[in-house]
């Protein structure tokens, strides 16, 4: 999942960043709302931390910016100002969700999944496709109850497939998800990532649909093939 | 005691006693001119009997003799005539022999039965007149008078005390007013009371009312703004140190030990914020600064040693010889924000200029010079940095509480608490960014030459 941060104070922006990485999450930090609105219109966010207090004006201004030009990326609030004035303007505004400094990065987190979940339209908070589950926050993805190590990209990108089930994502924006604007990306990462995906899930898990992209697979698509299986971790001989 | 009963008792009670004691007042001169008429009259009747009967030929008396003349009897007055040898010549009653018996001349009182009578008694040519009223006759007759006399006083007492009482209650309708209006507000809104309505007596005690509610909603709203931006201040470093304290948990090796590396520096950021508020509130708390002073060449240079970059501050050949009217720490404090301010915004490496002198107040010399021995004068730190300098409106915000760019990092009190010692000690500060870029910040504060010897 790719993450804009909007934060103008540095030691506050790179506290954040670190948190989300440790969730997987690909953090882009921006300290303006000039350059946020820069990185919003060049590339693909799933979601955006967006702090009040910028050097060129209330973020909440920007919000509205988006609302009104349509942009549906959820976004969520941080500020250090807690009166429910604050609170109600902000969500009035166009944001989805507030959170007041100074937060827990778990409450973060678990927010900005509620967040993309909802954006989803799904209601639970584990994701199923078939037998295939995927919880975010534990960062954990079962078959058939059965757990399959995935490396973190891979989880990223299987991650991205589930939340938009039935859309066809283009290699932007699946690298969008996968890559911060700074990332250096080999030309044929996405390939290998989707390969891996396959192998370790069912040839079947993502299909490829020509000149367009990729999109989730069937639901009784996924299948833990043997050489998955083998790989699974065991438990201790007896 | 409500106002409204105070006047009413002090001026009903005066009313009352004056009307009363005017009323008595009458009732005793009527009285006294009434015994007095009544007595004369009483007295001219006996002298009229007594001219009719000495007109009369002395035969009649002759013929008379032994025979009392019987005069036809009037209600309530009575009359008897003594001849000199005392017989009764002439009555009106002849069964007042008690009352009317001849007496010493003159007026007086006698009693027969139950009825009181006023007698007059009066000799003339040898004839003793007496003649007699009915005192409850006179009694009844002056009571009428006195009736009539007195009744008006009341209506008139009675009267003043409800149009008294009518005019302080419509007189003080607009204080009851004012009570209820207040009595009916919100404790906590400052909103000012009406002016409508109110007499003029009253304007100027609502107007100042109205004053000190919006200084106090000034004040209540300013302190608002500064809690709140305090809180700001102290929540964006606690939001850094805790986030890094997080990640800190969750990563190993290096990633941690960066991470409480962050935290550390937020640590050391929310101290210097701590410091910054508690002391800009000792600053401007009402406790008393001793008459300190101190020597400019010693503030500048712990200023100086203070900023923790002393090699980046360009000082000048030469100190002038003043005292600082103001304690040391103060001054200190005062001067290392300004440096601090400087070695922040310049660019790193640059250097910092800081310079001392004496204020001209006297435009007319023209070369700034020190003053003479004791002479109340001022003296300007000027600190110069070579960073990108001010547009007029970020000057204009300058000594605001928590303006601050916030990649430079800094509390955004520095100069407010600058500005803040300064004011405390009669002292200001001055900026100018000219066009070529650079801040120029200006302490001034009041100073002294030393003392000979």
């Amino acid at each position: 999942m790719h993450v804009l941060l909007v934060e103008d104070d540095a030691l506050v922006a790179s506290g954040i960043r670190a948190g989300l990485e440790t969730f997987d999450f690909v953090v882009d930090g921006v300290a303006t709302i000039a350059e946020a609105r820069r990185v919003m219109a060049s590339m693909q966010s799933d979601a955006v931390i967006l702090d009040r207090g910028l050097p060129d004006g209330d973020g909440l201004s920007l919000v509205e910016e988006w609302r009104a030009a349509g942009v549906p990326t959820p976004v969520l609030i941080l500020t250090a100002r807690d009166a429910v004035r604050d609170r109600v303007d902000g969500l009035s505004g166009g944001a989805d969700d507030y959170l007041v400094k100074p937060f827990d990065l778990d409450e973060l987190v678990a927010r900005l999944y509620a967040l993309l979940r909802r954006a989803a339209g799904r209601a639970s908070g584990v994701l199923h496709h078939g037998e295939l589950s995927l919880d975010p926050t534990a960062r954990r993805v079962c078959v058939g109850g059965k757990p399959v190590a995935l490396s973190r990209r891979e989880l990223v990108l299987l991650e991205a497939f589930i939340y938009a089930p039935r859309s066809v994502l283009s290699a932007g924006q699946l690298k969008d998800s996968l890559y911060g604007l700074n990332d250096d990306v080999e030309s044929n990462a996405l390939n290998v990532h989707i390969h891996h995906l396959r192998r370790k899930l069912g040839s079947g898990v993502i299909e490829t649909v020509r000149g367009l992209g990729y999109r989730l697979g069937r639901a009784d698509a996924v299948a833990l093939p043997d050489a998955a299986r083998e790989d699974r971790p065991r438990g201790p001989s007896p | 005691m409500s106002l409204r009963a105070r006047l009413l008792l002090t001026l009903g009670l005066a009313l009352a006693l004056f009307w009363a004691s005017a009323a008595a007042w009458l009732a005793k001169d009527l009285e006294d001119k009434l015994v007095e008429t009544l007595d004369q009259r009483l007295a001219q009747s006996a002298r009229m009997v007594a001219g009719l009967m000495l007109q009369l030929p002395p035969e009649v008396w002759q013929q008379a003799d032994r025979r009392s003349l019987s005069i036809p009897a009037i209600e309530g007055l009575a009359c008897q005539v003594h001849s000199p040898k005392g017989e009764i010549m002439a009555r009106t009653h002849s069964d007042m022999q008690g009352v009317l018996d001849s007496q010493e001349p003159g007026h007086a009182y006698r009693r027969q039965g139950d009825v009181t009578w006023r007698v007059f008694t009066y000799r003339r040519g040898g004839l003793t007149i007496t003649t007699a009223d009915r005192m409850d006759e006179r009694n009844t007759l002056m009571s009428g008078v006195l009736r009539v006399a007195v009744v008006p006083f009341i209506v008139a007492l009675v009267g003043s005390l409800l149009a008294l009482w009518v005019s302080v209650w419509r007189g003080l309708a607009p204080l009851a007013r004012l009570r209820e209006s207040l009595a009916r507000r919100d404790p906590e809104t400052l909103a000012p009371v009406t002016l409508k309505g109110l007499p003029a007596e009253l304007r100027p005690l609502v107007a100042t009312l109205n004053a000190l509610l919006a200084r106090v909603e000034e004040a209540f709203t300013r302190e608002q703004r500064f809690t709140n931006d305090a809180a700001h201040e102290l929540r964006t470093p606690l939001t850094a140190i805790k986030t890094h304290v997080q990640v800190a948990k969750k990563v190993k090796g290096q990633a941690a030990a960066e991470a409480l590396d962050y935290a550390e520096q937020g640590i050391v950021r929310l101290n210097r914020t701590l410091d910054q508020l508690l002391l800009l509130a000792r600053v401007e708390g009402r406790k008393p600064w001793q008459k300190e002073s101190c020597a400019v060449v010693a503030v500048a240079e712990s200023a100086v040693e203070d900023t923790g970059q002393p090699e980046r501050v360009k000082l000048p050949d030469e100190w002038p010889r003043a005292q600082l009217l103001m304690p040391y720490e103060l001054a200190v404090t005062a001067l290392r924000n300004v440096l601090d301010n400087a070695l922040r915004h310049g660019p790193p490496e640059t250097p910092v200029w800081l310079d001392a002198r004496w204020v001209d107040n006297k435009a007319a010399d023209a070369v700034p010079g020190a003053p003479g021995p004791g002479e109340a004068a001022e003296l300007a730190f000027c600190v110069r940095d070579e960073g990108a300098g001010l547009s007029p409106h970020g000057l204009a915000r300058l000594t605001r509480r928590f303006w601050h760019d916030s990649r430079a990092g800094g509390s955004g009190l520095g100069l407010a608490i600058v500005a803040a010692i300064a004011e405390r000690f009669g002292g200001r500060l001055a900026f100018h960014s000219p066009a070529g870029g650079g801040l120029s910040v200006e302490l001034i504060v009041p100073a002294v030459p030393p003392d000979r010897g």
